[in-house]
């Protein structure tokens, strides 16, 4: 029984452990740079996105495998007009997001009526934006700028997109961010074991006492580790504080609220959610008004990262959403996967990505390494699949 | 709404066009000096991703193929019988069963 479970643990957490051998594998070939505390600041600053573009991208793939394959085109148009409102119009900065948000909205809100009630499969509605956005974004940007992209945002924008909280100079250790790393540790080894304890109240089965320990220390130096390498960058980035917000959020609605157990169960079997009384298509609207507001935010760090607006922005955007979804244990066919997968397979994918550049990989390698890690997790979704056929 | 094996297959039909993108992307890059990549490995992975994009092509357009045959096949389906006509079976089933008793008390 004891090898079993041993078994069974190694394969509910297989790809955390890939997760850790793969950074093991780059630390040792780029001679300790990605353990770097600026490394940590990059790979959240450069993966933001693909967080919190993954977790919308989630939401529509749990509801059947439904993709969205118009985010990256839209974050170019977004951009566009964000950097009309603030860099040509001079507009506020808290005027301008809450426009941008408004847009993404009503975006999608019309996305999800055409895919919820007039029944247009998701992947014709969305490449629809895919084709236009992209060419809108680059007009707008081409009307009101002779370079083709505009610059700079306002100080106040990429403050709040991409900042630091508390901040502190580089080299010296930023009190706040390790003791906001202690606090996050406590919550959540204390989460841990009052689920455990609601568990065995509820006579579910539960970890046993030693395995709760092990999942309490191991996610406690996890954070503690990336907390006190960010310390010494000169403090807590802000984009960290918008990914995790977002993260914890729907990893709440996700697994603790009946509309987010209405996502799974629309993608477990349509027919028989409609049956028990849920209403899918409203399901199905807010899956992709959802991703289209999230579509917005993940704009707002793009942009702030890169302080411009330019033609090629949110290129390829959707299919490291849809990456970090597949790779992360996300099933095609909906009604399975977890904002925590996602959040395994997007980090997964950065640490690659990061790994690549400090050993200062071909964009040529990048791009078939990429295709490759892509192309297992697809691989190994056909073949559990057949596995359970 | 589409059933689940459609929107995996188009999921899967987006990804191999997403390998075929790929390798336009490596195919457009092969007179760039300024790379590592020799011209082997640049074919090699081309031709690699080709395949993975053709086989993840018609493995989605098999599921495609199937879910419609699928849902065809539930078109066509016979209705279920009527509740009369199951209540009659039942009903046979329940009268032969105490003629079948005595039979067997006589045979014991």
């Amino acid at each position: 029984m004891k090898n079993e479970s041993f078994a069974a643990t190694l394969k509910k957490n297989s790809m955390l452990i890939i997760l850790v051998l793969v950074y093991l594998f780059f630390l040792v070939l780029t001679k300790g740079g990605i353990f770097q505390s600026s490394s940590f600041t990059e790979l959240i600053n450069q993966n933001a996105y693909v967080y919190i573009l993954g977790v919308g991208m989630l939401m529509c793939m749990l509801t059947g495998g439904n993709i969205d394959l118009s985010c990256g085109a839209f974050v170019c148009l977004l951009g566009a007009i964000g950097g009309m409102f603030m860099i040509v119009k001079g507009m506020g900065t808290g005027v301008s997001i809450l426009l941008l948000i408004l847009i993404g909205v009503l975006y999608g809100v019309i996305l999800g009526f055409l895919i919820a009630y007039v029944n247009i499969p998701p992947w014709i509605a969305t490449l629809a934006g895919f084709l236009a956005f992209r060419g809108l974004g680059t007009s707008i940007l081409s009307n009101n700028s002779t370079t083709g992209s505009l610059a700079p945002f306002p100080v106040s924008f990429q403050n709040v997109f991409y900042g630091r909280v508390f901040p502190t100079n580089k080299g010296v250790f930023n009190i706040p961010c390790f003791t906001a790393g202690v606090l996050a540790a406590a919550v959540i080894t204390l989460v841990i074991f009052l689920n455990r304890k609601n568990r065995i109240k509820k006579g579910y089965e539960a970890d046993t006492f030693r395995a709760a320990c092990l999942k309490s220390v191991i996610s406690d130096a996890a954070v503690l580790l990336v907390m006190y390498k960010l310390a010494w960058d000169g403090g807590i980035p802000t984009t960290l504080l918008w990914v995790a917000g977002i993260v914890l959020i729907y990893s709440f609605i996700t697994s603790k609220t009946t509309i987010g157990r209405h996502f799974y169960v629309v993608g477990g079997n349509m027919e028989a959610a409609r049956l028990s009384g849920v209403n899918t298509r409203r399901i199905m609207f807010l899956a992709y008004l959802n991703m289209a507001v999230l579509t917005a935010i993940a704009t707002f760090t793009v942009v702030a990262r890169s302080q411009s607006a330019y033609a090629d922005v949110g290129k390829n955007f959707e299919m490291d959403a849809i990456s970090a979804c597949v790779v992360g244990g996300v099933s095609a066919t909906g009604g399975a996967g977890s904002v925590l997968g996602m959040v395994i397979g997007a980090t997964l994918i950065g640490i690659i990505n990061l790994g690549m550049s400090l050993i200062s990989l071909d964009a040529n390698y990048q791009r078939v390494v990429k295709g490759f890690v892509l192309l297992a997790a697809v691989v190994f979704d056909i073949l559990s699949k057949k596995k359970e056929r | 709404m589409l059933n689940n094996d459609k929107t995996r297959s188009t999921l899967f039909g987006v990804i191999a066009a997403y390998f075929l993108y790929l390798c336009y992307g490596l195919f457009r890059d092969r007179h760039d000096t300024d790379t590592s990549m020799t011209p082997v490995m640049r074919w090699l992975f081309l031709a690699l991703f080709a395949l993975a994009a053709v086989w993840l092509g018609l493995y989605a357009l098999r599921l495609w193929k199937q879910s419609e045959s699928e849902s065809f096949a539930e078109e066509d389906a016979p209705e279920d019988p009527p509740e009369e006509e199951a209540e009659r079976e039942s009903g046979e089933e329940v009268e032969t069963e105490p003629e079948d008793e005595p039979e067997q008390a006589g045979r014991s």
